[in-house]
């Protein structure tokens, strides 16, 4: 009896606390399909029909179609070479006894400390001397860098709590560093693997400053430039912020809720482990 | 036998380490640290943006030091700072440490938690404004439950930095949370069973369990929280524009490179933020330094 | 185990060749596309043309499909005008971006537009002082700028007696008021002219529940200085022009301003601006606010009509425009202008005559009416009233009181289109502080006026007409 009533409470707790977080995400979506006109009269409410035209319209104005193209390829990518990049650096940072180890665990926690807008200006001015603004390469090389500092530490606190028996036991066996890496690392961070595809992704998705200084061609313009640009047009609209908002919102909620299958894999196969 | 293959396969380790650190140290190197070198120069002069720096020394640093919006925003940094040691770190850590023990429903409270995490800040700013709003937002509710005194200005001077500190947490917490979450799955299962066997109870469990087995994981959330919020800038931007007393370092350094033409007062601020930084990362090095010895 | 090293090295430089060549490729891929959309219908012309193409690159802050295809279209069009007559094969390069910081990069690298949009005169002296504007002043001559323009604009068009850019667009602060609350309080906006009556219409206002003025300043910032720019405006033309140029011994300390910013800081405390909570309301609020009938008078530029056009039929009909009443008897009401932008065209550009060419058929009616009706901004000259025939009533009247002003010569000095940018920072930044009690009145005016000392040393002063 005792058990049972104490996990109502907690469950009751975070429902509170589920509450607080998923009330502005409705009012997001309440709002997309409401008239601008209801917003206005009050913001917080219903829709009284589901309307689709704000979509249609926000898509339309937006030039969503294109800039939805851009961001994908952009964020895929930069994502796939962050993941890359993090657990191989998160892995020889913390499981081998390299000298510049301590030097690199310090530079990339100062290196994540450095504000945008000290490099971007100058960074310009380097990238318009090699061709690369105007350009997703570019923009995808920029993403790479300002997302590898904290992933490749994440990735190494993760790994140092991996247990040294196992890969040790397979050195014995006569396993390449690659091998351990691919069979043993790399399966157990499953958990972080994703965490970090998720923040890499969300982080690329939703950068504005970098794209719109970098970009300056219509057609290879991603979402977030699109909806900030969006708002300063269309401030007044409040229907047309929410559904572009709604827009902009739809792929890295839909990225995340896939990844959390990953999530559940990496649980299992940490307790297999046990 | 053993030893010896162990030995050497960890010295071949350490050579392919460095085959594949070194080249994607460099290429940060080459993208981050590189340009900001021109802004470290760039703190030395006077220059407007555009055009030609012209050297001035020390003179900028000497102006922030006199400068008593820079001492304002300071302090404003460090409240943050204050309340996202806090709030999310307790939340995270608190719920995290919940959720890892029940099996029902852990995924959809998670998806729910951390889903603010994925909304850019200028959709949330705007969110967040209307429900500030002194007319119809949260003050409404407040007041129709007899609880007045709750209901205030939320973004007046005296509010405004707590009251978007509390929008940002909102969307950060659920973040921490998971990070908490995958450090908490690493803990052999059989280390609890153990405390169980011996009679521990749940303060105890955490205590010496939880606790000490997630230590790098607390450590890096701290270090990374207060080294962020020397950076802040997004939530206070979209919502304040650094007015109403809620100006931080961030906000000051852009709107002098911006607004003002003072790109090297400007790059200024920039270094003397990079300087708070490393002083943290310098003091938690330390610590864990004393903490291995 | 060596072997494996060297294939991953191997593999890793693969990709980094590859990402770097993609790179190249790309830049390359993506202007071309871009041209052939838009200029289809030139191709034809560019056969005959054995001169080499080269790119021509106009950058605009526009974001908006509408107005974007207007100018892509009318600068394509001018272009190839060109070609034809000068037998020369250039090519649009037609680019969006919005933000000062944006220009200011790239105007510092070696990727710079040939034509691109300054915000306010204030930009222009910093630019002018680092020498990256082209001075285009035989191009102003050639199209007689001095008599299509205003005069205040073509004033404003120069530094140092140089043309250095062509003003796009001009903007007055005007005050916006509620018919129905008007009729209801027994106010017609004509009676209101002084600065009693404009008081009493305030309080009546207020003592039947509807706010006075609506601002809203918490996501902007810069409705404080709207405000701003009419009380200081309003203190006295002359005297804000000689306490920015430092003549006769005007100071911003002097009482006139003093008192000015005490009638301001009356009105924040007796609740006539926005009950006294500007800082809490986004700009959203405020428009909402006052087309929801809360609220009698909204201060807002006429750049804004953006915010009517959603508006139905019923709740545009409410909407009355006037000049914001005097505040003394030193000045009448009058029109705080500014412009909307000004067309610079970079010392590194390649054709200078091209530039000129744009710019000067930029000047004619035709490409100003195709402005007008995308919703962008026309050149500060004097247009034929009967295109505005085609615009909302509320805003026709609104370029009808504009245009009524400006030929009665009756504008006055905006801070952001007029002051040095520290002083025009400080004047809307500081004025919470005194809202607040944080300092008082004669400290945020010392500031002011040391900033201004300190920046027309530095011959940061822009050009007032």
């Amino acid at each position: 009896m005792k058990p049972k009533f104490k996990r109502i409470i907690l469950h009751l707790f975070l429902i509170i606390v589920a509450f607080f977080q998923i009330v502005p995400i409705v009012i997001i979506t309440f709002n997309s399909f409401r008239t601008d006109k209801e917003i206005k009269k009050f913001p917080i409410g219903f829709p009284t029909q589901i309307n689709i035209n704000n979509f249609i319209d926000a898509w339309k104005i937006g030039g969503y179609a294109r800039a939805y193209l851009n961001s994908i390829t952009v964020s895929i990518i930069t994502t796939l070479i962050v993941l890359l990049f993090a657990m191989l650096m998160g892995y020889f940072i913390a499981k081998t006894k390299i000298r510049i180890k301590n030097f690199l665990i310090i530079y990339f926690g100062v290196a994540m400390s450095i504000p945008l807008l000290s490099y971007l200006a100058p960074l310009y001015y380097g990238f318009s001397e090699m061709n690369l603004v105007n350009s997703h390469v570019g923009l995808i090389l920029i993403y790479i860098a300002m997302n590898l500092p904290f992933n490749i530490l994440l990735a190494r606190t993760y790994i140092l709590g991996i247990p040294n028996e196992l890969s040790e036991a397979a050195v014995i066996d006569g396993c390449t560093t690659f091998q351990i890496i691919g069979k043993i690392i790399f399966p157990l961070s499953k958990p972080i693997a994703t965490t970090i595809a998720l923040i890499a992704f969300v982080s690329t998705w939703n950068e504005f400053t970098v794209a719109n200084t970098f970009l300056q061609d219509t057609v290879l313009k991603t979402v977030s430039t699109r909806y900030v640009l969006f708002v300063a047009e269309k401030g007044s609209n409040l229907a047309m912020i929410f559904t572009a908002g709604m827009i902009s919102m739809i792929p890295i909620v839909f990225v995340f809720v896939l990844l959390q299958n990953y999530f559940v894999e990496g649980m299992t196969a940490g307790s297999i482990k046990s | 036998m053993i030893k010896k293959s162990k030995v050497a396969f960890e010295k071949r380790a350490s050579k392919l380490a460095y085959f594949i650190v070194l080249p994607i140290f460099l290429y940060h190197f080459l993208l981050v640290i590189v340009p900001s070198f021109n802004t470290v120069y760039g703190s030395f002069t006077e220059w407007s943006g555009i055009g030609k720096k012209h050297f001035i020394g020390v003179q900028n640093f000497v102006r922030l030091f006199h400068d008593v919006e820079f001492y304002q925003a300071l302090l404003n940094n460090l409240k943050w700072m204050m309340v996202f040691l806090t709030i999310p770190i307790i939340l995270g850590f608190v719920i995290g440490y919940f959720l890892s023990k029940i099996k029902k429903g852990q995924i959809i409270y998670r998806t729910i938690y951390f889903l603010p995490y994925v909304i850019s800040a200028a959709i949330a700013g705007k969110i967040f404004a209307t429900f500030y709003n002194p007319y119809f937002g949260i003050n409404v509710i407040f007041e129709r439950l007899n609880l007045d005194f709750i209901a205030r200005d939320w973004l007046a001077p005296k509010n405004a930095l707590l009251s978007v500190a509390l929008v940002d947490n909102w969307h950060w917490w659920g973040f921490v949370l998971v990070i908490f979450m995958s450090g908490l799955q690493q803990i052999d299962p059989a280390l609890y069973e153990v405390a169980d066997v011996e009679g521990a109870n749940t303060l105890e469990k955490m205590r010496y369990v939880t606790i000490p087995c997630i230590k790098n994981t607390i450590i890096f959330i701290i270090t990374s929280t207060m080294v962020w919020s020397i950076g802040t800038f997004e939530y206070v931007w979209v919502m304040t524009k650094g007015g109403a007393g809620s100006e931080l370092l961030s906000t000051m350094l852009y709107k002098n490179s911006l607004f003002k033409y003072q790109a090297g007062y400007a790059s200024a601020i920039a270094v003397v933020q990079a300087i708070l930084s490393f002083a943290i990362l310098g003091i938690f090095a330390i610590i864990r330094r004393r903490g291995e010895d | 185990m060596r072997k494996r090293i060297s294939i991953i090295a191997l593999i890793c430089c693969l990709l980094l060749t590859s990402i770097g060549m993609y790179g190249c490729a790309k830049s390359d891929k993506t202007t071309k596309p871009n041209d052939t959309v838009t200029n289809t219908e030139t191709t034809d012309s560019n056969k005959e043309n054995t001169a080499e193409e080269k790119e021509f690159e106009i950058s605009v802050p526009s974001t908006e499909e509408k107005q974007i295809s207007t100018l892509e279209g009318t600068f394509s069009n001018i272009i190839n005008d060109y070609n034809t007559e000068n037998k020369t094969n250039y090519k649009l390069k037609f680019t969006s971006a919005q933000g000062k910081d944006i220009t200011n990069t790239r105007m510092s690298s070696n990727d710079k537009p040939d034509i691109f949009i300054l915000d306010s005169p204030a930009d222009v002296a910093q630019y002018v002082k680092q020498d990256l504007l082209l001075d285009i002043t035989s191009y102003a001559e050639q199209g007689q700028w001095n008599n299509t323009l205003f005069d205040w604009a073509y004033n404003l068009s120069k530094v140092k007696d140089k043309v250095f850019t062509l003003p796009y667009g001009y903007e007055g602060i005007v005050l916006w008021y509620n018919k129905d609350i008007m009729s209801k309080l027994g106010l017609t906006a004509e009676d209101i002219d002084t600065e009693a009556e404009f008081e009493n219409a305030m309080k009546l206002a207020q003592d039947n529940g509807y706010t006075p003025i609506m601002l809203g300043t918490q996501d902007w910032p810069w409705a404080q200085e709207w405000y701003l720019s009419v009380m200081l405006s309003y203190t006295g033309r002359g005297l804000v022009k000689d306490a920015l140029q430092g003549n006769n011994g005007i100071k911003w300390t002097d009482d006139a301003f003093n008192k000015t910013i005490e009638t301001y800081k009356n009105w924040h405390e007796k609740g006539y601006l926005a009950d006294g909570k500007s800082y809490v309301l986004t700009s959203d609020d405020a428009i909402n606010a006052f087309t929801n009938d809360k609220a009698l008078f909204k201060l807002e530029g006429t750049w804004a009509t953006y915010w009517i056009t959603p508006l139905d039929q019923e709740q545009k009909d409410k909407i009355g425009v006037m000049l914001h009443p005097a505040i003394n008897d030193t000045e009448t009401s009058h029109l705080p202008i500014a412009v909307g932008g000004m067309w610079c065209v970079s010392k590194d550009t390649e054709a200078p005559d091209l530039a000129g060419y744009i710019l000067n058929k930029l000047l004619t009616q035709d490409i100003q009416s195709d402005f007008l009706a995308a919703g962008l901004d026309v050149a500060p000259m004097a247009i034929d009233s009967s295109e505005f025939k085609s615009l909302d009533p509320v805003v026709q009247n609104m370029w009808m009181l504009l245009n009524d002003a400006l030929n009665k010569g009756d504008y006055g000095y905006t801070t952001y289109a007029f002051y040095p940018p520290e002083t025009r920072v400080y004047i809307y930044e500081g004025i919470v502080n005194v809202l607040e009690n944080n300092i008082s009145i004669q400290d945020y005016l010392t500031q002011i006026q040391s900033l201004t000392e300190k920046e027309r040393e530095a011959g940061a002063i822009p050009f007032l007409p």
